[in-house]
């Protein structure tokens, strides 16, 4: 069984495109069909938002995280500063202790 | 780094009154960038110029001018002071929060105006009976005055909209903010009550000034529109319990579309102010003869069962005008109305439960002529339960649920700045009474099939809202709805389940629910939906399964001749 008549029976041009074939479509079957599209666009646009706002919460967990890692650097750093300036008293100390035992 | 001031509030002091308090919360401002330009209107009381002057003197920020009676008026006049990035209106003896202006000066550079919350000040300088706003709102805009306090506007755009036209008189900053509205881009909503009424006048929530002025400023601005469709209008004062709210704009109809009523019924019956009615019957007899609608089409969508008798008085009060299309199968809201859309022959579809009666006559007229707008998809209307309480005045999508707006409020309440008594938009209307475009309905593919009892409406609004389209919510048509007002209404877990997975954003982010007063999804996101046509595949949220479609469906539908077609372009991007 043939599609069609041929060619020749075709009274308007034709694109080929989807869409305007589609357009062709009974109305009840259009409304199941853009029902199903628009049903698919609206999931995939939650999914995006969802996906949006993980990540805005990701990027604030590392900004968290960094202003974390900066705090406790500072406090390293300070403990090292605290720790040299006592060592290089104690440092001084022996050496000037040193140079006595050496006179 | 420029000088100049970021905002100049513009202020007309009539009198003493309240002048020192404004003053007191300007020099409060945590930014101190801003300008106050007080404008002397002609007939001040006395000793209001040498307040003023005192004020200037300990103050270098205000400056003044006054005393004129004729042109340009004292709006003009303050105007005319202005030297800022932006200016703001704010009446002698209302306040602002101190951070106010910080809170502008934070946002300037990522909008092109922006408006904020307002509120009563108690004794004690605090906000009290706050307006909670909805994110920008044309028609709202159009039918009440609440994006004006407190509005800042560049003050580049502001001369280059006009000023304020003395000849709007009390309405010469509403007339600028509505021009604003038509040409600027979508103004930023500061939520809060950063601007405190010191006296709440005679309106109701915080309208003020004449109500003929408010009338021709919109009339004016619409007059002037581009849309053809929108050139003629009426605008009217609309009260609430004696007050002030706002006003109706009522749109002529450049011509009589036609209408198809489509009403799903099962013929059935019940007690209505002590009588038995069978609704359909008496709800046709209501449109047929109470509307004032010449171009009507009345399509019944009625189960197989609803009695003969039921459908023998429908032919008799329509002259055998309605189309009656028998439903075969089991209760599907959906199926039916979108089986009546596909008989039906109108330019606009008007989807209607049965057990309703018209209250307003011209209430088509009136939700027709809103969808002159090209930017409207769809318009609900005010519907009522038999004891006149309100029914349905708009949804509004918070916290993953989808709620009616004032449920349940007396219908004249002018709670929530007057949401149920102007015209304003909305997330969602009712499928119990609603309008829309033929073509529109088609494009987003009608009711969902998945949706067979409940949010079969939520979800066919947000899919119009998914394309860009506005849905309006109008007051000035009215019907009973005779809706059981003690029955719970059964929404399955599958169905809830169903409109978040595919709207879990929007019905957690309704724009025209205050910011302040939204919620979150309460439910985890491992939601999972059992498909109802094929019940082997399941959706989980956040998976690309989309293997529920069934595509006999289709097949079957295929089969039915085609009565309406539209080119078929795909939907709108994702919300």
């Amino acid at each position: 069984m043939s599609l069609s008549s041929g060619p020749h029976q075709v009274a308007q041009a034709v694109t080929g495109d989807p869409l305007e074939i589609l357009s062709n479509v009974p109305p009840a079957a259009q409304l199941l069909l853009r029902d199903h599209i628009a049903g698919l666009e609206a999931e995939a646009g939650s999914t995006r938002a969802e996906a949006a706002r993980l990540d805005r919460l990701r990027l604030a967990e590392i900004e968290r995280l960094r202003l974390q890692l900066a705090g406790v650097q500072a406090e390293r750093d300070r403990a090292f500063e605290e720790r040299d300036a006592a060592l290089s008293g104690w440092f001084a100390i022996l050496r000037r202790g040193k140079r006595w035992v050496s006179r | 780094m420029t000088s100049r001031p970021l905002v100049a509030v513009l202020t007309v002091a009539t009198g003493t009154d309240g002048l020192a308090a404004t003053f007191d919360a300007l020099v409060a401002q945590t930014e101190s960038r801003w300008q106050w330009c007080i404008a002397v209107a002609g007939g001040a009381s006395a000793g209001t110029l040498s307040q003023v002057r005192s004020m200037i003197a300990a103050e270098p920020r205000a400056v003044a001018a006054g005393r004129t009676a004729g042109p340009p008026g004292p709006a003009a006049l303050a105007l005319s002071l202005a030297d800022a990035e932006s200016v703001c209106w704010v009446d002698a003896g209302d306040t602002l929060d101190p951070a106010t202006f910080a809170t502008v000066r934070d946002r300037y550079r990522s909008t092109s105006w922006m408006y904020t919350d307002e509120a009563a000040r108690s004794d004690d300088g605090l906000p009290t009976d706050i307006w909670y706003k909805p994110d920008f709102a044309p028609e709202r805009l159009r039918s009440q005055p609440y994006a004006l306090r407190l509005a800042v506007l560049p003050l580049a755009q502001v001369h280059r909209l006009g000023g304020l036209p003395a000849t709007a008189g009390s309405a010469a900053w509403y007339e600028l903010v509505l021009r604003a509205a038509d040409s600027l881009a979508t103004p930023a909503h500061l939520a809060g009550p950063f601007y405190l009424h010191g006296d709440r006048g005679t309106g109701a929530p915080y309208v003020s000034g004449q109500a003929r002025d408010r009338c021709l400023a919109v009339s004016r601005v619409l007059s002037t529109r581009a849309e053809p469709s929108t050139g003629a209008v009426v605008v009217t004062p609309v009260e609430a319990r004696g007050r002030p709210i706002g006003q109706r704009v009522q749109r002529r109809l450049p011509r009589i579309p036609r209408i198809s009523v489509v009403i799903p019924t099962a013929g059935t019956s019940s007690i209505i102010h002590g009588f038995p009615r069978c609704h359909v019957v008496e709800f046709v007899r209501s449109v047929w003869t109470s509307t004032r609608y010449p171009n009507l089409e009345i399509v019944i969508v009625h189960d197989l069962h609803t009695p003969q008798d039921v459908l023998l008085e429908i032919k008799d009060i329509t002259g055998g005008e309605a189309v009656l299309l028998p439903f075969a199968g089991p209760f599907h809201f959906s199926r039916k109305c979108n089986a009546g859309a596909v008989a039906s022959t109108g330019e606009y579809l008007a989807f209607c439960n049965d057990d309703m009666s018209v209250i307003t006559q011209d209430w088509l007229h009136e939700m027709a002529s809103l969808l002159t707008d090209p930017g409207v998809g769809a318009v609900g209307a005010r519907l009522l339960f038999a004891d006149g309480t309100l029914q349905h005045a708009g949804h509004e999508y918070n916290g993953g649920h989808a709620g009616h707006t004032m449920f349940r409020y007396a219908a004249d309440d002018p709670d929530e700045g007057g949401a149920a008594l102007v015209t304003s938009e909305r997330s969602g209307v009712t499928g119990a009474c609603m309008l829309l475009r033929a073509t529109d309905f088609l494009l987003v593919g009608g009711f969902s099939d998945e949706f067979p009892s409940s949010y079969n409406d939520v979800d066919l609004s947000l899919k119009i809202r998914s394309r860009g389209l506005r849905i309006l919510y109008t007051p000035h048509a009215t019907l009973y709805h005779f809706e059981s007002q003690s029955r719970e209404p059964t929404v399955t877990d599958e169905e809830m389940s169903r409109i978040r997975l595919r709207w879990a954003e929007q019905l957690q982010a309704d724009p025209y629910v205050n910011e302040l007063l939204r919620r979150p999804l309460p439910a985890p996101p491992s939601i999972q939906v059992q498909s109802r046509r094929t019940p082997s595949s399941t959706i989980t949220r956040g998976a690309q399964c989309s293997s529920d479609f069934d595509s006999s469906m289709v097949q079957d539908a295929l089969r039915t001749s085609p009565s309406r077609n539209i080119p078929f372009t795909s939907g709108s991007g994702a919300p």
